[in-house]
């Protein structure tokens, strides 16, 4: 099958009906903004037909200690983790060793008591209301975890329960992720299971249930099922071997911190695996994975999942299910697939794209989407958190005008 | 045989394909092989003559391409129904609200280029906008008088977006309403002043709905111009010009028409139908300041028509680039999605939503014209209409000064030019 043969070469951009201009205005923006001190340094690689058609790197993967920034750079991903986890579940899931239609509670058994914390209306009361503790309607599944409509939250979110997950010191000490989801489990649930979307710890519970499942730990069971088939061989939950050390990259002050806290250093070893957020990755490893999915989930000759299994995951999930009361990150015109945001229509959405794109990004300002329909990726790293939103909308409208000749 | 006839068609479609990829200028073709019946077209031109000795129009140009061809261009009736000149294919018509697109395609550049964003607040390119408050209606069921108004946050901040689909909650102060009533009452269109002004003046009024909750036809792509001339550090008409109108070949196309020897072909209406909204057309050959994003424009049928054919290109016309496709794919699909229309008129239409500066065709029925879905179009106050078919590769362009025909004709060209469509798979 000529798609199993795609493995990444470069091309000349002509070839793939981008435009040589159009594509330096994006090298001359990356480098103004470099200049302007809103972003320390970037790699940005675009593909199409399976040949790269830009491969950039700009300003410094160190801006204190003056280093370059270089194609082979290490990102913090962040929650450019979660695409990757959930490519791990559908693995199981292909090998019938796991069911998005059960209950979390079927791998996890702690979530059989988990309650939804719904706040009790007091009209009376000056306080913030206080919360009856429910059985949630129904009992929250795989499937809501894949696509954020598990009940569960962030501790970064101004909730009542995202409170109770800041209380609850969910990150201290060298915890495994059995005991981050045995933290997570002692709290009460956002939302209603299925009731809408908000993101979440989900995918790092996902990352639990596919220990379980699997009966590996989560890095053990990627590296076997995805990193070392597709030779993502730059992509961990943190950096082991001393020799890539020195080419990670480092967020610049002030805009070095997410939610309050400084980017952690990946050199220092870990036990838990976060699948929601801890990876590290470089450009052409994830360039790797994304075109494995462009390729209908087979990238030179390895077979990762089948295209039925890659066309169920990136199509829209959420149906009539709507955006919970939290920020709804896929964006307007957007839906939500298993791990991916799913685009729904051609208009609505704030940027440019074609219906059944797939796109997410990480909190330290790396993004990345896959567009079937033109059958190219882009996937953009940075560590710059504050510039991670401006980021989602000036790379697709920038990319999408220099691709001038789409029907080549 | 039916295979052999099927790559047949297929090696027609891509010669035709590549013919409107390439698209070098617009020239005649019969109009037969482009599908049309030159027996149905010429309905249309005795219609038209037929209205011109009836005095229900003065006088009109209509043009009609597809596969980058020219199908029909026909002038009849008077340029200056009061001199007696007669109506000739280079008249120049004051376009008005088909300025929309226009300055909506310059800000497509912009965002094209990085340095404008669709989700970004109105007020972080015009801080005047920080603080514009929401007129609500004070519910006050003891009172004969009209509603007072409370004056409320609103809900989330107007975005460039909402400019460019008529969702930012501004007005136009022709409506029957309290702040429309505002708009007129505050003196918006007051002495000489120039975008800068008028975003301070407007500024100053209350929203009229909250940013989001509804299409209303509006200033917002006044207020858009201004937004290109701050992004762009050009005057609107300086970047429309650099960007949009030398590159296609717009020479006729401007806010206003100074040169002594263009002045000579501009159209005129009939003195029985020469008011927009109660206020005489405007005299074009005076120069000002204003640059109306939203309504300032005189252009030419050819003009408009080369500005057409480049959205239909996906964005290309002679080799120049204004756009690339998916950025006139976003531009020209519906935006509103489940945003509903607000209390003032709904101008786009059953069965039509609302793009980045184009009314776009949600549904083959439903709407009470003919048209594809994905049809995208607007029309001018003075009576101009256009429309782009894209999946019909076709566009239509109706210039005349006869304000009270705008709606008519908006309704009676489609009908009659897909009625003259006899051969759609040609």
């Amino acid at each position: 099958m000529a798609e199993a043969a795609r493995v990444l070469e470069e091309a000349n951009p002509e070839q793939v009906g981008f435009s040589r201009d159009r594509l330096n205005r994006i090298t001359d923006e990356l480098r103004r903004e470099v200049d302007q001190g809103l972003l320390p340094g970037a790699t940005l690689l675009i593909a199409r037909h399976g040949k790269i058609a830009y491969f950039e790197a700009v300003g410094f993967r160190d801006k204190a200690a003056q280093a370059p920034m270089t194609k082979d750079t290490i990102f913090r991903i962040f929650s450019m983790s979660k695409p990757v986890t959930s490519v791990a579940a559908m693995t199981l899931v292909e090998q019938g060793k796991l069911y998005l239609e059960y209950p979390i509670a079927a791998y996890i058994p702690q979530f059989t008591q988990v309650k939804v914390a719904v706040p009790r209306p007091d009209p009376s009361s000056l306080m913030p209301p206080a919360f009856d503790m429910l059985p949630p309607a129904r009992p929250p599944t795989v499937q809501d975890l894949l696509r954020h409509t598990a009940g569960l939250t962030y501790g970064f979110f101004e909730s009542p329960v995202g409170k109770l997950y800041r209380d609850a010191n969910l990150y201290a000490g060298d915890f495994t992720t059995a005991e981050f989801v045995e933290r997570l489990t002692a709290q009460p649930l956002a939302y209603q299971p299925g009731a809408g979307w908000n993101y979440s710890h989900a995918t790092d519970v996902l990352g639990r249930v596919v220990e379980v499942a699997s009966g590996k730990s989560l890095f053990q069971w990627e590296k076997e099922q995805i990193v070392d088939p597709l030779g993502m061989s730059d992509t961990s939950f943190f950096v082991a071997d001393k020799a890539k050390h020195g080419r990670i990259a480092e967020a610049a002050a002030p805009d070095n911190q997410f939610a309050g806290v400084p980017l952690y250093d990946p050199r220092v070893p870990i036990k838990s695996e976060m699948g929601g957020q801890g990876m590290q990755s470089t450009a052409i490893d994830y360039a790797r994975f994304l075109q494995m999915l462009l390729n209908g989930g087979v990238y030179n000759d390895n077979l990762v999942l089948s295209p039925e299994t890659v066309a169920y995951m990136t199509a829209d999930h959420l149906g009539l299910i709507g955006p919970g009361p939290t920020m709804y990150f896929p964006g307007s015109g957007h839906g939500f697939g298993l791990g991916f945001a799913v685009r729904r229509a051609q208009g609505e959405a704030v940027h440019a794209g074609s219906v059944g794109n797939f796109h997410w990004s990480g909190a330290a300002g790396t993004s990345f989407w896959c567009d079937p329909k033109r059958d190219f990726f882009a996937v953009f790293m940075t560590q710059a958190p504050m510039q991670l939103f401006r980021l989602t909308s000036l790379l697709p409208n920038m990319v999408y005008a220099a691709l001038t000749e789409p029907e080549k | 045989m039916m295979r052999t006839l099927r790559a047949c068609c297929g090696v027609i479609l891509t010669l035709i394909l590549i013919r409107s990829a390439l698209a070098q200028g617009l020239d005649f073709g019969p109009p037969e092989d482009l599908g049309f019946s030159t027996e149905r077209l010429g309905r249309i031109t005795d219609m038209l003559k037929s209205d011109v000795d009836k005095s229900v129009l003065p006088g009109a140009t209509l043009l009609i391409a597809r596969h980058g061809r020219i199908a029909y261009f026909e002038s009849v009736g008077w340029l200056d129904p009061t001199a007696k000149t007669p109506m000739t294919k280079d008249a120049i018509f004051r376009i008005f609200s088909m300025s929309k697109p226009i300055a909506s395609v310059a800000a497509m550049i912009l965002i094209e280029e990085g340095k404008l964003f669709l989700g970004d607040p109105v007020a972080k390119y015009l801080p005047q906008f920080a603080g514009v408050k929401v007129a609500v209606p004070k519910a006050d069921p003891t009172s004969l008088g009209p509603p007072g108004l409370d004056l409320v946050t609103p809900n989330r901040a107007m975005t460039i977006q909402d400019l460019m689909r008529h969702t930012a909650g501004l007005t136009y102060g022709f409506f029957n309403s309290p702040v429309a009533k505002m708009y007129v009452e505050s003196g918006l269109f007051g002495g000489d002043f120039d975008n800068a002004e008028f975003v301070n003046r407007i500024a100053k009024l209350p929203l009229a709905f909250q940013p989001g909750s509804s299409w209303n036809y509006s200033n917002a792509t006044d207020v858009l111009g201004r937004v290109v001339e701050v992004v762009s550090g050009k005057s609107l008409f300086q970047f429309e010009k650099e960007r949009i109108l030398e590159p296609l070949g717009m020479s006729d196309t401007s806010f206003y028409v100074t040169e002594p020897a263009k002045q000579t072909r501009i159209a005129e209406p009939l003195a029985s139908d020469s008011r927009v909204f109660g206020f005489p057309l405007f005299n074009p050959r005076t120069g000002g300041k204003w640059e109306a994003g939203g309504q300032g424009m005189e252009s030419t049928t050819m003009d408009y028509a080369r500005f057409l054919q480049m959205l239909l290109n996906g964005g290309t016309m002679d080799d120049k680039r204004i756009l690339a496709p998916a950025t006139v794919a976003l531009m020209t699909a519906d935006h509103l999605g489940k945003i509903p229309p607000g209390p003032t008129l709904y101008i786009p239409g059953p069965g039509t939503g609302f793009g980045l500066g184009f009314a776009v065709r949600r549904e083959q029925g439903v709407a009470n014209i003919s048209g594809s879905v994905g049809n995208y179009f607007w029309g001018g106050a003075a009576g101009t209409v256009f429309w782009n078919d894209p999946s019909q590769q076709m566009l239509v362009v109706f210039m005349v000064q006869a304000p009270s025909q705008g709606p008519h004709y908006t309704q009676l060209l489609p009908d009659m030019v897909y009625a003259a469509l006899t051969d759609p798979d040609k």
